[in-house]
């Protein structure tokens, strides 16, 4: 691997660079953390968050429960640094009509990683990352946020987590437009639970914070045992006079096929009865396409993707009870060359925060 | 050959964020005339920069953009967790700043 003395010096390099960039920005400008002037200085604390969901699902003769818990460390250190860990245990206990039920545990490391924020402009982030390509699989993925549990079709073709190194950051262009970037460098990895496939690859992105409104671009190379490219686009939109959320993400892999995702998801703030009921209720709709490749592995072989070219609607209601707990119902389906299908699913997804030292 | 690639790549990716960011930063347009003082001091910069977007402005478009509307917890947690936002969601420096703020306040 000479790779790796490469990334060394590359890291080593970055970090004095950033040293030096730093003595650029205006030393004025105080970090994030600083305290405002007049206050006393209170330090960061570690916190243990995740999130525990409990999801079934039912298709004509088959049924599955899929229990998952994602504990996540968070560990501060100074005003620059963060240590950020996640472990997901997940459950899959199968059942088709007259069979016994077949169950799988899966465990693995979605991310172990150093951040530093070397200045304003870049953050270094060092060890195992979910890849960020596209928004969901970095963004969207946990199941106390997406609005519907099950997966798009085309997740597969963005590569779940890597190893090796990011440099990102997020800068103000002008009055209503900031550019982000995340760039990374994945090395292979074949243990279990830290599996990756050596990669290149960015998002970078223009976000309008009056106009919510981000739209992404990302690529990736992979350089496994044959090097093939991927490109994605997407793009987010929460229009300020309605509680309503639009996402969207396309995906082309040279490899492994293309396809599209779109995402409505309203809130139900301003139905004038049963308020309570309603403000605490979202409805979502998702149209998804996924086109498997003339040439390379149609079904993605390992990767969980449909082995003919499938159309899918999904729409769900989600109930919150808090804004940590909610109730998830979700109906679709989908059609391909290999047969219509239909699924319909249940769960709850409940996050915690737990602050490990104490109130103020 | 196809490393080499990759590594130039990030190479120009790094040097682009560590080095020509800043200098187009720094090249921001001077502040409107309707409240700019005289000098462009860092300080007024930063007035300008919260005049351009409000905490609460912020703390809307940069927290409701992936998940529904967080609690609040302890300033000491709310620190991590804004370290730990700002990472994910490639937030501006200014904007974590305020959003804390916000949220501490
Ligand atoms: C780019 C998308 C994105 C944005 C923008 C965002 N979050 Fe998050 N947030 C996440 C994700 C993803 C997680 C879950 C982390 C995980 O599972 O790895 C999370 C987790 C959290 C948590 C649980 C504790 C933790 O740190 O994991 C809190 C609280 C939170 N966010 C608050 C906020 C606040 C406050 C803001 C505004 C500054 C914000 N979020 C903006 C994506 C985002």
């Amino acid at each position: 691997m000479r790779i790796i003395p490469k990334l060394v010096c590359l890291f080593a390099s970055l970090l004095l660079g950033a040293g030096m960039a730093q003595d650029v920005v205006d030393p004025q400008e105080a970090t994030a953390d600083a305290p405002s002037a007049g206050r006393p200085k209170t330090e960061a604390v570690p916190i243990l968050t995740g999130y525990a969901t409990f999801v079934s699902s039912f298709s004509p003769g088959e049924q599955q429960l899929s229990p998952t818990v994602a504990p996540i460390l968070l560990i501060p250190f100074g005003d620059k640094w963060l240590i950020e860990a996640e472990g997901e245990f997940e459950g899959d206990y199968m059942h088709t009509t007259g069979e016994p039920w077949e169950r799988e545990w899966e465990k693995g490391v979605e991310y172990v990683q150093v951040d530093y924020l070397a200045n304003k402009y870049l953050t270094v982030v060092g060890g195992r990352f979910l890849t960020p390509f596209g928004i969901y699989n970095e963004r969207l993925h946990p199941s106390w946020i997406k609005n519907l549990q099950t997966m798009p079709l085309i997740m597969p073709l963005e590569e779940g987590s890597g190893n090796g190194i990011q440099f990102r950051g997020g800068v103000r262009l002008g009055d209503d437009v900031n550019f982000n970037y995340a760039t990374y460098f994945s090395a292979a990895s074949a243990v279990r639970a830290f599996k990756a496939s050596r990669a290149a690859g960015f998002r970078t992105a223009l976000f309008f914070p009056r106009k919510r409104v981000e739209v992404g671009v990302s690529y990736q190379r992979t350089l496994q045992d044959e090097n093939f490219n991927t490109v994605g686009i997407d793009f987010t939109w929460q229009p300020k006079a309605q509680p309503f959320d639009f996402r969207a993400e396309y995906a082309n892999s040279e490899l492994f096929g293309q396809g599209y995702w779109l995402e409505g998801a309203y809130r139900l703030r301003r139905v004038p009865f049963a308020r309570k009921f309603f403000r605490r209720s979202q409805v979502i709709a998702r149209v998804e396409q996924y086109f498997v490749p003339e040439m390379g592995m149609g079904g993605g072989g390992e990767r969980e993707l449909p082995e003919s070219d499938t159309t899918r609607f999904t729409v769900g209601w989600n109930y919150y009870f808090r804004d940590d707990l909610k109730l998830a119902v979700a109906g679709g389906r989908s059609f391909s060359t290999d047969g219509d299908r239909n699924v319909e699913s249940i769960g709850l997804a409940y996050r915690f925060t737990i602050p490990l030292a104490g109130g103020k | 050959m196809k490393v080499k690639t990759a590594l130039l790549l990030l190479c120009t990716m790094a040097l682009l964020a560590s080095s020509a960011i800043p200098a187009v930063a720094g090249s921001h347009p001077a502040p409107k005339k309707r409240s700019a003082p005289a000098a462009p001091t860092p300080a007024s910069q930063t007035d300008a920069e919260k005049r351009a977007l409000t905490a609460d402005a912020a703390y809307k478009s940069n927290c409701l953009r992936c998940h529904g509307e967080p609690r609040k917890y302890s300033e000491r947690a709310m620190k991590t967790i804004l370290r730990h936002m700002r990472v994910r969601a490639n937030m501006t420096e200014e904007e974590a700043r305020l959003v804390l703020e916000y949220l501490t306040k």
